[in-house]
């Protein structure tokens, strides 16, 4: 077996976060690299403040397993998922954005994402079940997180801005 | 060699982006003749009055997943040796050998580049001749 978390490894405290988070994050830097044709870069994750990371478009996967459940969500402002959407869908710079359509790319990117970090973590014995995604919008909402979940916030760079993935696991 | 352009193909996927993403990057490697359903119910029906070459469907979706429909589909008697692609992000090794002895003919694990996808239709097509 390769580096990273294992089924034998219990999940929890902050190692067994970070394990499945590094998962997740590898899982999302591929997605964005092979869908929306550009890299981004996680910074370090932080754990979640009430209120805060604020976005207009989020998209969020539910996670079941035995070892862990959770969520994970990717929130995004307006301008950044416009631009990413642009970008998915070999749009010029200027073209319209249809707001339905973007909302729906949201909701695929997370199901990627969960979906790729799925794979991985069944190469190393750990099975979940992921749920469709939901995607939430509104001017500077911000998500809660789930009853006895600790959630943690990875901000990413991509283009000349920022997003930021949770992850909740309890 | 295989008329691609005459193949009528059928893009199942809740996701209407992967629909698009899909359906135009099939329509650069040759493919006119294509339809889209939103879920498994939706692409049945298409298929009962229509007869499709080849099958791309997403795993998870709403009404009916991909699986049910692949499932569903080779119970009908025109839909036995169409080929299915499983368009799918459960990429795990389980989920894949499942998919595979249920009638799943081939899979694409998403994120895919195009150029995979049509790597991957190539293959499908070859076994169409």
């Amino acid at each position: 077996m390769g580096k990273g978390i294992h089924m034998s490894d219990k999940i929890s405290g902050n190692d067994g976060m970070k394990a499945l988070l590094a998962e997740f994050q590898r899982s999302a830097e591929d997605a964005f690299q092979t869908m929306v044709f550009t890299a981004i870069t996680c910074g370090v994750p932080q754990p979640k403040q009430p209120g805060f990371p604020v976005g207009a478009i989020s998209g969020t996967i539910g996670i079941t397993g035995t070892k862990f459940c959770g969520r994970l969500s990717l929130v995004f402002s307006t301008p950044i998922a416009e631009k990413f959407f642009r970008s998915m869908m070999m749009m010029d710079d200027t073209s319209p954005v249809n707001e339905s359509e973007m909302k729906d790319a949201v909701g695929e990117l997370a199901n990627m994402v969960a979906g790729g970090a799925k794979a991985r973590l069944q190469q190393n014995g750990m099975d979940f079940v992921i749920s469709l995604p939901t995607v939430v919008t509104g001017k500077d909402h911000s998500l809660e997180s789930p009853a006895g979940c600790t959630t943690m916030v990875v901000p990413i760079t991509l283009f000349d801005g920022k997003f930021d993935m949770e992850f909740a696991m309890s | 060699m295989v008329d691609i352009s005459a193949k009528a193909i059928l893009v199942v996927d809740d996701s209407s982006t992967m629909r698009r993403i899909v359906i135009n990057t099939l329509g650069r490697c040759g493919f006119k003749n294509m339809a889209e359903a939103g879920n498994g119910v939706e692409a049945l029906a298409k298929c009962k009055t229509q007869q499709f070459d080849v099958i791309l469907t997403d795993w998870n979706m709403p009404e009916m997943d991909g699986l049910t429909f692949a499932i569903e589909l080779r119970k009908m008697p025109n839909y036995v040796a169409v080929p299915i692609m499983m368009v799918t992000t459960e990429g795990g090794k389980k989920d894949i050998i499942d998919a595979l002895t249920k009638g799943v003919t081939s899979y694409i694990v998403k994120p895919f580049t195009p150029d995979t996808l049509k790597a991957k239709m190539d293959e499908l097509m070859a076994k169409c001749q």
